[in-house]
């Protein structure tokens, strides 16, 4: 632990971050929380850095140990948490990880960043109120004088055309 | 249970709208259906992209919405801060990847590199800082130079200030995050936004900074806080353990977990302390040892160290005897006051750079902040040589000027390492004795 790790380790830390914080948020729904277990993990990636086989893919590994993070952190609050049970949680991470060795991370993020672009003023104009840090449907609707439902069933249309879009450009998930 | 059923669980699960009865209704659907496993993903992937790409959403929203992009930091770049502080050297490979826009972050307030260079660099551009009022945007800045400093002010009116050999990365995302590679780091920080503190991570430690003033000496194997006002967190990144460091107290964090982490209040030096060469020297130091012969008293030698860069970059080369503390680099260990006196047994090969020698003191304030360099002038012809050579020099305070005139005395300084040098390899420095004490 004397040195850092090599640059390319800090490389595929640096850039797995954001296809690690989606992973931890498909088992971890609030985002706060999400963000939370992804700093623990890249603790954990950082003091573990010299047991990585950089022959092998850094994604996979680095997201089982994300996926013990994010398990260990449900297993604090499990009086509290909403969350599905244990043994799906662990179908949904082993499939994740499974998909991640063919699956074009980047393009998926490029594929939604011009998505986004394709959409008209008054939806981007939701979208950006709606994930701008601590946003969240209630105080969307408040400012618009609308109901929750009302705001998340405008939402629910955006992320459909959204995925449609970027499936589209992909093709990845099966029909 | 149709496609459109399951959009609509996954949205309202997004959004926060299921009951119990619609989460058991999905998870039910989840567990059987793989198709439905996949599009969960996707639409979970969508909900974490959209949090990184909103501001990119908010970019062409148009300008007759002021609150959205004056009211909140976009949160990309914060999920970003976030993650980087936790990993040393992340933050670098950020700012070199990321399109962040090229924008004004530090000024410099005060520089002394008489013999030294301050370099800024964003991965892809360097160039050297050499005047005050430089206009600084967020990446890496290197400090050479045994005695330079430089003290960086940030737009709140935080300031840091760098000293000796120090490397680090700094960016303000909404969060001001500093990684320091190693040397040492005065910090001076107004109160931060809430829920934003300050984030400083070393090689072996995590701290988060609300608003203190606090000095921090790196190496790789270990970082020491000293804390002046307020209180820092600092976590030892080897297991996790965390400590509050509060008003004049301090914390050693390294690589040995045998201890528990613990602050401490900080130890006064004590103002006599004398160099030992009848035994080798720490491995820290930099220097060559001889042992004792017959009569012969052990002593070091100067070897050749960078002393800082020339404006073309070459590196400036120059021979010295380094003696930090004994415990480790950048620890005080000796204090000094009005009345003290350093009193040095040294000798030479050759009498060349000018025909003088140099003894450089970098010191601390009581307080554990960057007190400043100090250097004192020894003429040769004026202290006369035994038969052995051997030269005894006494040095008093006002022998040793200050490298930056907003630091003018070394009274009520301790010493963080003492460096007996010369410019010339032909000097052949070499040094038996080395004390400090008050008369």
């Amino acid at each position: 632990m004397t040195d850092s790790p090599p640059a390319d380790f800090i490389a595929h830390l640096t850039g797995s971050q954001r296809h690690l914080h989606a992973f931890i948020q498909s088992l971890i729904w609030h985002p706060a929380d999400a963000d939370d277990v992804l700093q623990e993990a890249n603790l954990v990636l950082w003091r573990k850095a010299g047991e990585f086989d950089s022959t092998r893919p850094f994604l996979p590994w680095a997201m089982r140990i994300a996926q013990l993070q994010a398990m260990a952190w449900l297993g604090n609050r499990v009086r509290s948490q909403r969350r599905f049970s244990d043994t799906l949680l662990e179908t949904i991470a082993a499939e994740a990880i499974s998909e991640t060795a063919g699956a074009g991370n980047e393009l998926r993020n490029r594929a939604l960043g011009d998505c986004l672009q394709r959409l008209s003023p008054a939806h981007r104009e939701l979208v950006a109120r709606r994930y701008q840090p601590g946003g969240c449907v209630n105080e969307v609707a408040a400012e618009r004088g609308s109901s929750p439902k009302a705001v998340s069933e405008m939402l629910r249309r955006i992320r459909l055309g959204l995925l449609a879009c970027i499936e589209r450009t992909l093709s990845v998930c099966p029909p | 249970m149709t496609t459109a059923t399951l959009d609509d669980l996954l949205n309202g699960l997004v959004d926060d709208l299921l009951d119990d009865a619609d989460l058991q209704r999905l998870q039910e659907l989840l567990v059987s259906d793989q198709a439905a496993r996949c599009r969960y993903r996707r639409f979970l992937t969508l909900h974490s992209g959209l949090r990184w790409d909103y501001a990119s959403a908010a970019r062409t929203v148009s300008t007759s919405q002021p609150g959205l992009a004056s009211r909140r930091r976009p949160l990309a770049m914060v999920l970003l801060a976030i993650a980087a502080t936790v990993v040393a050297g992340v933050a670098l490979a950020w700012w070199s990847s990321a399109a962040v826009p090229v924008k004004a972050l530090l000024t410099t307030t005060d520089i002394a590199i008489a013999s030294g260079s301050l370099t800024w660099s964003d991965g892809a551009r360097e160039r050297r800082v050499e005047a005050v009022g430089d206009q600084l945007p967020a990446g890496r800045l290197t400090l050479e130079g045994d005695s330079a400093s430089a003290t960086l002010r940030f737009a709140d009116g935080s300031t840091v200030t760098l000293s000796g050999e120090c490397e680090l990365t700094i960016s303000d995302q909404g969060q001001k995050l500093l990684h320091v590679l190693r040397g040492v780091m005065t910090a001076d920080i107004v109160p931060q936004q809430p829920g934003r503190p300050m984030l400083v991570h070393t090689g072996t430690a995590a701290l988060e900074v609300v608003g203190t003033r606090f000095t921090i000496s790196t190496t790789g194997a270990q970082t020491l806080l000293s804390v002046e006002h307020g209180s820092v967190r600092m976590q030892r990144l080897a297991d996790g353990q965390a400590v509050l460091v509060s008003k004049h107290q301090e914390a050693l964090a390294s690589l040995d977990i045998a201890h528990p982490l613990a602050s401490r209040v900080r130890m006064e030096q004590p103002t006599a302390w004398s160099l030992d060469c009848s035994r080798a020297p720490p491995s820290h130091w930099r220097a060559t040892w001889s042992p004792p012969q017959g009569d012969q008293p052990g002593f070091l030698r100067a070897v050749p160290y960078i002393a800082g860069r020339s404006q073309q970059g070459t590196p400036l080369i120059h021979y010295g005897i380094t003696i930090p503390a004994p415990a480790g680099e950048n620890i005080p260990f000796v204090h000094f006051t009005a009345a003290s006196r350093v009193r040095l047994r040294l000798r030479v090969t050759h009498i060349a750079d000018h025909g003088h020698v140099e003894v450089m003191i970098c010191t601390h304030t009581t307080s554990g902040a960057f007190g400043g360099t100090f250097m004192a002038t020894v003429p040769l012809d004026q202290h006369a040589a035994d038969a052995d050579g051997w030269r005894t020099v006494a040095l008093q305070m006002a022998d040793f000027l200050p490298a930056r005139a907003s630091q003018p005395s070394m009274v009520d300084r301790e010493a963080v390492f003492i460096l007996p040098r010369s410019t010339s390899a032909q000097t052949g420095l070499e040094v038996s004795e080395l004390q400090v004490n008050v008369p």
